[in-house]
């Protein structure tokens, strides 16, 4: 009955037991997290959801949500229309919008979900109302390299950006193609921010 | 009623007339005191009642119902005054019994009055009244002896000394003693509140509630998490004003931090002493504290009165020694003499009890007295006269061999009483003190101490579980010493008297108390002063006493036990009763005391668990995800299903057995410390993991601070419930597979009782209504699956962490006996 302290001792073999164990568990925890996470980050119906709750917006043809993400410092959505070119990302017209608190702003910066830095010949700057507020819009046109790595294609894009409250609250339109600064424009001017209690 | 005519000429009356008996009724000099048999019903509830625990309980529930939180007002109340309510009626049980014992033996008083005698009862009794009293009578009023008779009292309820005194016309006699022999008047001088039974039982019945080593700590403990709480209570009240929090938020979580006081601990505690009380039903203990059967097992030193408690206040016939005549023969005369005597003793009743014989015609009578100390008797048709009385006053004229001295000399000195038998063929002459010249020894009759049934296993059984015997008596050093050894209480036994405790200092007196074993011609100051050293010595004493002599020690005692036969006084300051007694169900209760502390102690261990636990995880999520872990109901069900209702069962189950470390706090340590941490550990990353679920389950325009709390408290409560009901086969291993914390207890039922208290939580949250009470979300299978899984994980290191004394090792300390390596 007595249980000494020699009585019982923990073996290697149940140390690493114990040891596997505890990382399956941890693993399956870790990695189902990670599912739901990705699984709700590419749901196109969230990431049009999220972009919604922060901006109204049109884009000629229809549109598609690519991604989204709600996280404690913020929300981030990309939606783009829905006639693709053939890489992935580069849909003709891309709107990423983004609502981040001030102090999380550098780690969540929008611009690195772009599919490729615009090579710019010409920019303007241009006040432009936004949230009730004048807000800073700078207009760059030039050639964007696609995602294959071999082609470009001409781009216009638009970054509208102000701060209402302790959120810096951001808009990058990306148009590709011939009648980028066109298509752009369409879809700037029927962009509206959304801005609620909560 | 009966009429008598042969008043003693010098009572000069026949008693008090009507008018007098009126006259002094009206002037209040009467007996009409109301003497409690046991404690009072208001004394019963004020001490259930009215504790600090109980007031911080009534102040939260009266809070909460201010509050509007009716159902957990209720809730706190149920608990609590659950527990008070069982030890009230248990008590009140008690205080029955007694008072049924003290009517059957409530006596009647026979006075004279109007030259009539006349039985009434004892209130009736006024100032003066003329009473009668025989041998075995009580003595119920102070008073003075009147007339011309004699007798002998026993004054042993009031001194402790079982010698009797002789009293004759003018002597003083105390109300409490007993005519032991003769018959007499006494006129009453003292009545009511005036006589000396009625000072002592007065102040018997002080409030006298001693706690035990494990209330004692478990008070403590209350109080310190009473004082964590309010701490808690602080920053929720800080919160309520800095985060802008709801006030049905604040009132939540003030009732969560309100659970972490152990209310249901004491429920269980009461519940363990009221399962004792009644097993102890029919092994003939009267238990009057709750907390007695539990104290009994505490204690190091048993302190006995000698006379009426390791005694009978009977004696026995030992031995024969014939002299001149053959053995038979002696028996067959000492049985003739026991049993035609008219004047029957303790020592005429012994002889009657060893030799019975035909009762034959009586001529002439001399009654013993302890003046004389002798008696005799002649016969009809019988030419000898027969003495019964000590050698030393017989003996005086016969000269006895050396060999019979020495017999008579050893008897002595082994606190035997010897009496010489003889004979003579001179009349008696029964007005005459005077003995005959020519008496012819017959034999030598030996008597010892009658020791009360059992008395001997009884204390080689408290002696074996390591507690010291000491007995302390009003008799004669010697004599009590002599007692001691027969009741096997060894040979080589430190005695001292009481005039040479005296003699002593404070500190000296001290010494004595510890140090002897033997203590005799104690008067009850000192008897009392002997328990109070030992206990300041940081014993835990506990005193059996029947006369009223003790009641001063039992009530410095940390236990006070009373024999039935003893007085009222003593039954009524006791905290056990020893019914018929009944020496021998000590150990019943002593075991009995073991098994609840043990049960105690292992509640103890699971409750202790669930409040580091609780603390630890309002601390941990507050750090990590500013939010409170659980709402008052989620928090009420991991109490219930993991802690409450479990530990209703331990009380039942639980076995005798010696606790390894006599104090609750280092004897816990071993089995909580490494439980709760990584209990908490583990609940705190399950409450992580389905935080973040909850988050992901957010709609996509959701503020991330409105996602569903039930969810992780969901799994956090599943956990708990889990790692809660996994540690009870670990507090009572059924194979070695689940020996870690705690030996090989072999018994299955705890872990079953486990199995269905985890089928019930499941059916809780199946239960679409039953879920929805305890604001619980339901979770999915898979879920479920992986929280019972990491339950598992969890149970394994734990095993491993207990197995491998991970804790003792770093600490520095070995839990298991707390002691420093």
């Amino acid at each position: 009955m007595k249980n000494s302290k020699t009585d019982y001792t923990v073996s290697l073999w149940e140390s690493i037991g114990i040891g596997i164990g505890a990382l399956i568990l941890f693993l399956v925890g870790f990695s189902y997290l990670a599912w739901k996470s990705h699984n709700n980050n590419f749901d196109s119906e969230r990431s049009q959801a999220i972009a919604r709750s922060l901006i109204s917006y049109q884009i000629p043809g229809g549109s598609k949500g690519l991604y989204g993400i709600n996280i404690g410092g913020g929300q981030l959505a990309i939606v783009s229309s829905l006639k693709n070119l053939p890489n992935t990302y580069n849909s003709e017209i891309k709107i990423i919008v983004s609502k981040v608190l001030i102090t999380q702003a550098e780690n969540l910066d929008p611009r690195v979900f772009l599919d490729s830095q615009l090579i710019a010949s010409y920019s303007k700057t241009l006040s432009k109302q936004f949230c009730n507020r004048t807000s800073r819009l700078l207009i760059e046109k030039g050639q964007m390299l696609l995602s294959d790595g071999e082609h470009t294609s001409p781009a216009t894009q638009y970054t509208l950006r102000n701060i209402v409250g302790n959120y810096q609250r951001e808009v990058i339109i990306t148009s590709l193609g011939k009648d980028s600064e066109k298509k752009g424009q369409i879809v700037l001017q029927n962009i509206n921010c959304i801005i609620r209690e909560n | 009623m009966s009429f008598r005519t042969d008043f003693p000429q010098d009572l000069k009356s026949t008693g008090l007339t009507d008018q007098e008996v009126l006259e002094r009724l009206e002037a209040g000099q009467d007996n009409n005191t109301y003497l409690q048999t046991s404690r009072s019903y208001r004394q019963i509830l004020s001490e259930n009642l009215f504790t600090f625990v109980n007031g911080v309980f009534f102040l939260i529930s009266f809070v909460m119902i201010k509050l509007d939180r009716i159902s957990d007002g209720i809730l706190v109340v149920i608990v609590i005054f659950g527990g008070v309510l069982v030890n009230i009626y248990q008590e009140i049980w008690a205080k029955k019994k007694l008072d049924e014992i003290a009517l059957l033996t409530r006596p009647t008083a026979t006075v004279l009055r109007e030259g009539r005698e006349i039985s009434i009862d004892p209130q009736k009794i006024v100032l003066d009244d003329i009473l009668t009293l025989h041998a075995g009578d009580q003595i119920l009023v102070d008073g003075q002896l009147v007339g011309e008779g004699r007798i002998e009292v026993d004054e042993s309820l009031l001194t402790g000394e079982s010698d009797l005194i002789l009293k004759k016309s003018g002597d003083l006699i105390y109300s409490g003693t007993f005519c032991v022999s003769g018959s007499a008047y006494y006129q009453a001088q003292k009545v009511g509140i005036e006589t000396v039974a009625y000072r002592l039982m007065s102040s018997a019945r002080q409030f006298r509630r001693v706690l035990t080593t494990l209330q004692k700590e478990i008070n403590l403990l209350i109080r310190i998490f009473i004082l964590l709480a309010c701490f808690l209570w602080i920053l929720v009240a800080i919160s309520f004003l800095s985060l802008n929090l709801s006030l049905n938020d604040v009132v939540q979580k003030a009732a969560v931090v309100a659970g972490l006081v152990p209310a249901g601990l004491l429920l269980a505690i009461t519940l363990s002493y009221g399962l004792g009380a009644v097993r102890m039903l029919g092994k003939d203990v009267l238990i009057q504290q709750s907390n007695a059967v539990e104290s009994l097992s505490d204690i190091n030193i048993l302190c006995l009165d000698k006379t009426g408690t390791l005694t009978a206040n009977a004696i026995q016939l030992d031995n024969l020694y014939p002299l001149t005549i053959p053995q038979e023969s002696l028996a067959n005369l000492l049985g003739d003499f026991a049993s035609s005597t008219k004047n029957p003793n303790k020592t005429s009743e012994a002889i009657h009890h060893a030799y019975q014989a035909q009762q034959r015609e009586v001529l002439a009578e001399v009654a013993f007295s302890s003046a004389r100390k002798w008696s005799a008797l002649s016969f009809l048709n019988d030419c000898n006269s027969y003495y019964l009385g000590a050698p030393e006053i017989l003996g005086k004229s016969i000269n006895l061999e050396s060999q019979v001295s020495n017999w008579i000399e050893e008897s002595s000195q082994q606190g035997l009483r010897v009496l010489l038998f003889a004979k003579s063929q001179q009349t008696i002459n029964e007005n005459s003190d005077d003995l005959p010249d020519n008496i012819e020894p017959l034999g030598l009759i030996r008597f010892s101490d009658q020791l009360r049934l059992q008395v001997k296993e009884t204390l080689a059984g408290f002696r074996q579980a390591g507690i010291e015997i000491k007995v302390i008596s009003g008799d004669n050093p010697s004599t009590v010493a002599a007692i001691a050894k027969q009741a096997g209480l060894g040979h080589d036994l430190k005695v001292i008297s009481g005039s040479k405790l005296n003699d002593l200092d404070e500190s000296q007196f001290h010494q004595a108390a510890q140090n002897h074993t033997i203590f005799g011609r104690i008067t009850p100051e000192q008897k009392a002063r002997l328990i109070a050293a030992l206990r300041t010595n940081g014993k835990h004493v506990a005193m059996i006493g029947d006369g009223v002599n003790d009641v001063p020690s039992l009530k410095q005692a940390d236990l006070a036990i009373s024999m039935e036969s003893g007085s009222k006084a003593t039954r009524s300051v006791a905290d056990i009763v020893l019914l018929k007694d009944s020496f021998g169900s000590l150990p019943h209760a002593f075991l009995e005391g073991q098994r609840i502390r043990n049960a105690i102690l292992d509640v103890m261990k699971l409750f202790l668990v669930r409040i580091v636990c609780i603390t630890l995880l309002i601390f941990s999520t507050a750090l990590v995800t500013d939010s409170f872990p659980l709402e008052n109901k989620q928090s009420a069900i991991v109490t219930l299903i993991g802690i409450g209702f479990p530990t209703m069962f331990i009380p039942i189950w639980a076995k005798p057995g010696a606790m390894p470390n006599k104090h609750l706090i280092p004897a816990t340590l071993n089995f909580v410390l490494p439980s709760s941490l990584t209990l908490t550990i583990v609940s705190v990353i399950v409450y992580l993991i389905f935080l973040v679920v909850a988050i992901l389950n957010l709609p996509p325009t959701d503020n991330l601070s409105s996602f569903d709390q039930s969810i992780p408290r969901s799994a956090l409560v599943c956990i708990l419930i889990v790692g809660e009901l996994l540690l009870i086969p670990f507090l009572k291993p059924p194979t070695t597979a689940w020996v870690a914390g705690e030996p090989l207890s072999g018994d299955w039922r705890y872990t079953i009782m486990a199995l269905i208290f985890l089928v019930v939580y499941f059916l809780i949250v199946s239960i679409g209504p039953a879920r929805d009470f305890f604001e619980l979300s339901q979770l999915n299978s898979v879920s479920y699956f992986f929280i019972f899984l990491v339950g598992l994980e969890w149970a394994w290191i734990l095993r491993a962490i207990w197995r491998s004394r991970f804790f003792d090792n770093f600490l520095g300390i070995d839990l298991a006996k707390s002691v420093w390596k």
